[in-house]
């Protein structure tokens, strides 16, 4: 599935004020409850994989995707993208503190890899990396993600 | 060459990882073949592989495993992938 499909205009929050990264993943979480992707236990799920496994979620300077399992109530593949303001420290020396989450619901290993190679195509540009971290607004953060959605309805 | 890029549950960051080794090794001229696993069961699968590729925080629940482990920062950064790759091909 496309980006522009797995992230719609109403799954982009900007400007996010958390107290510390579980606040932080919540909001996130959040997003995903009301839009009606996820069952609300998700967002527990995606906090405890992240206190399982630790903060490797943080695969990027600023970056961190957190996620649960399908089977943590995902009911749609969906992807949510939050901007903390300030920046959270997530527990990663290298990568910290994060800006940017991306938070991910998968329902198996295939419908959202389509979207993860976009994602992963447009942030290895850096400088398109370090404009999504700049972003202000959820236009400048859609403009960013969906270039290199495959759709026609971009903007 | 076999390689194995293992996150916490194979379905986020591996998956990730994968594209950017297959760009590396591409760059690299290597003939890779990629598999991806999850931190449970990437032990049992590290026997068959020559490389694994992960993160710091998740290599150190390998354990002692006989394939080379490559360690990413980045996962975006496709130069630091294919410097690190290179060095432990060499290697």
């Amino acid at each position: 599935m496309d980006i522009a499909e797995l992230l719609p205009p109403d799954r982009v929050l900007v400007g996010i004020q958390a107290e510390d990264w579980e606040d932080a993943v919540r909001k996130i979480g959040r997003v995903l409850v009301d839009t009606q992707v996820v069952e609300e236990r998700y967002i527990e799920g995606m906090i405890n994989t992240c206190k399982e496994l630790g903060p490797y979620i943080v695969i990027a300077p600023g970056l961190a995707i957190p996620h649960g399992r399908p089977e943590d109530g995902v009911l749609e593949p969906c992807l949510a993208v939050g901007l903390l303001e300030p920046p959270i420290p997530f527990g990663n020396e290298e990568n910290d503190p994060v800006r940017v989450m991306i938070a991910l619901g998968a329902t198996d290993a295939v419908q959202h890899v389509e979207a993860l190679r976009q994602i992963a195509e447009t942030l290895s540009d850096e400088e398109k990396f370090n404009s999504l971290k700049d972003a202000t607004s959820k236009n400048q953060v859609l403009d960013i993600l969906w270039s290199a959605s495959k759709t026609d309805d971009q903007g | 060459m076999k390689i194995l890029a293992v996150c916490g549950m194979g379905l986020g960051s591996s998956m990730i990882l994968r594209m950017q080794v297959e760009k590396a090794a591409k760059a690299l001229g290597v003939d890779a073949k990629v598999e991806l696993a999850d931190i449970s069961t990437a032990r049992a699968l590290a026997p068959s592989a020559d490389i694994i590729v992960t993160s710091k925080d998740l290599a150190t629940r390998l354990g002692e495993v006989k394939a080379k482990i490559v360690t990413i920062n980045n996962y975006m950064d496709v130069k630091e992938m294919t410097e690190k790759l290179r060095e432990a091909i060499s290697s």
